[in-house]
């Protein structure tokens, strides 16, 4: 007994770094629920930060109103700028639209179907710099179940609003979920090009910006490409629209065509978003 | 009296750190006040304190945002334990103090957690983990560091002359 005595402390210390370690074994897998404690702790904090964000969006407006007074003058030399570069812009657009009549088609279907949409707010975003996950104020109590896709509706042409991914469902609590973006590096989708149909896998990166690969080597694909969903793997659901091929990288090496995504979505932006609700 | 006050300091810089500290992002960084609050505690509390606060702040990190539950548990428990060591030993009257601690919890911090990264499977590179190192976080948490020390001195700072033994 001596022993366990004089080693006591460390020996706490020790036990208290085999526990987390399983925890973090054990959570490191996808799991089913929250289990208990954690639901607690969600419904405890999250109303709370509801609240304080709605407060500091109030002030920050009013601070906005004041400073919006001050920069009119600079504003307008900044629209002058913006008209020459949008007249440039909608000459790009419609050489877009004459090309490809199907892109259309593909986008009056996206308007017929109607998907069961929640509209939920985000009520906290993940402190570290490591991560872009958040939180929304909507939980299982309001339908939502984990796996679900969020989205944000865009406008991509004139008057043509689509619904664009965010990222889907992780944990759900009661009156909270937590949602992981499509810019984490732990989540990947599967795409197709709008234009010629070719497949696809997007993931995000440490640094937050999309990067992917194309299944097939010789697939046709510029900079500007749409990207859409594919609902291969039956994580996303099909025909959401993700964002614009940026770049295209084409390695001869490794025989296989990288790709960098402009996503729709500003992330650093996120106030509201839609819940799809199968 | 204490307890509850260490509690309620968790609960606010939880808050304040899911809410207003995203939008103060300069060149896309924010300052850990978490792993800051956990140093400077551990540094005016002890070690057993350290652990536990540690402990504390990082499950409630991990649940309301990481998929993996544990992982910032983990790190902030041997950052307080670690630091409540210097407990006796240190100056405090001396700000510099708690700066370079956090400093130094601050490149562990990085190291730690880029160390579990690579273990649970996510792609990184060496280039990655030293730029999350050696970046504008460190200057970021040793202001953080000054300000969250003065505060917290004064709430939490104990009488000098004492009867009984140290733990």
């Amino acid at each position: 007994m001596y022993f366990f005595k004089k080693y006591k402390e460390r020996m706490i210390v020790i036990v208290i770094a085999i526990i987390l370690l399983v925890v973090i074994g054990y959570t490191s897998v996808e799991r089913v629920n929250l289990t208990g404690p954690e639901r607690v702790i969600g419904n405890i904090l999250s109303p709370i930060g509801k609240v304080t964000m709605s407060a500091k969006n109030k002030v920050t407006g009013l601070f906005a109103f004041v400073g919006d007074i001050f920069s009119a003058m600079e504003e307008n030399e900044l629209l002058k700028d913006e008209i020459t570069r949008l007249e440039i812009e909608i000459r790009d657009l419609e050489n877009v639209i004459g090309r490809s009549d199907f892109l259309k088609n593909e986008q009056n279907l996206i308007n017929s179907t109607e998907n069961n949409l929640i509209k939920a707010k985000i009520i906290g975003k993940e402190p570290g710099n490591w991560y872009d996950n958040f939180t929304i104020d909507k939980g299982s109590k309001d339908g939502i179940s984990k796996g679900d896709t969020i989205v944000q509706g865009v406008e991509i042409e004139n008057q043509v609003y689509v619904e664009a991914l965010i990222g889907r469902v992780l944990d759900v609590g009661d009156n909270w979920a937590k949602v992981v973006s499509i810019i984490d590096e732990w989540n990947s989708v599967s795409f197709k090009i709008i234009r010629t149909q070719d497949g696809g896998v997007i993931s995000g990166s440490v640094d937050s910006s999309l990067e992917g690969y194309l299944f097939d080597y010789s697939a046709d694909v510029i900079s500007g490409d749409q990207l859409y969903t594919s609902g291969l793997g039956g994580v996303y659901l099909s025909d959401i629209y993700i964002g614009e091929v940026n770049e295209v990288i084409t390695s001869q090496e490794e025989l296989s065509k990288r790709i960098t995504v402009k996503p729709a979505i500003n992330f650093k932006k996120l106030y509201n978003v839609f819940v799809i609700v199968k | 009296m204490t307890n509850f006050l260490i509690v309620l300091t968790i609960v606010i810089n939880t808050i304040f750190q899911m809410t207003i500290l995203p939008d103060l992002r300069v060149y896309g960084i924010v300052p850990n006040t978490a792993l800051v609050i956990v140093v400077i505690l551990a540094l005016l509390k002890g070690r057993i304190y350290g652990g536990i606060i540690g402990i504390a702040i990082g499950f409630v990190q991990d649940i309301l945002f990481s998929m993996v539950i544990g992982v910032n548990g983990f790190i902030y428990f041997f950052i307080g334990y670690f630091a409540g060591f210097a407990r006796d030993s240190f100056a405090r009257d001396n700000v510099m103090n708690p700066v370079i601690f956090s400093i130094l919890a601050t490149i562990f911090y990085n190291l730690l957690y880029s160390l579990f990264m690579f273990f649970l499977s996510v792609d990184i590179t060496v280039n990655q983990v030293v730029k999350s190192v050696v970046s504008l976080e460190l200057i970021f948490n040793g202001i953080a560091a000054v300000l969250i020390y003065k505060l917290l001195q004064k709430i939490f700072s104990q009488p000098k002359i004492r009867f009984t033994r140290n733990r």
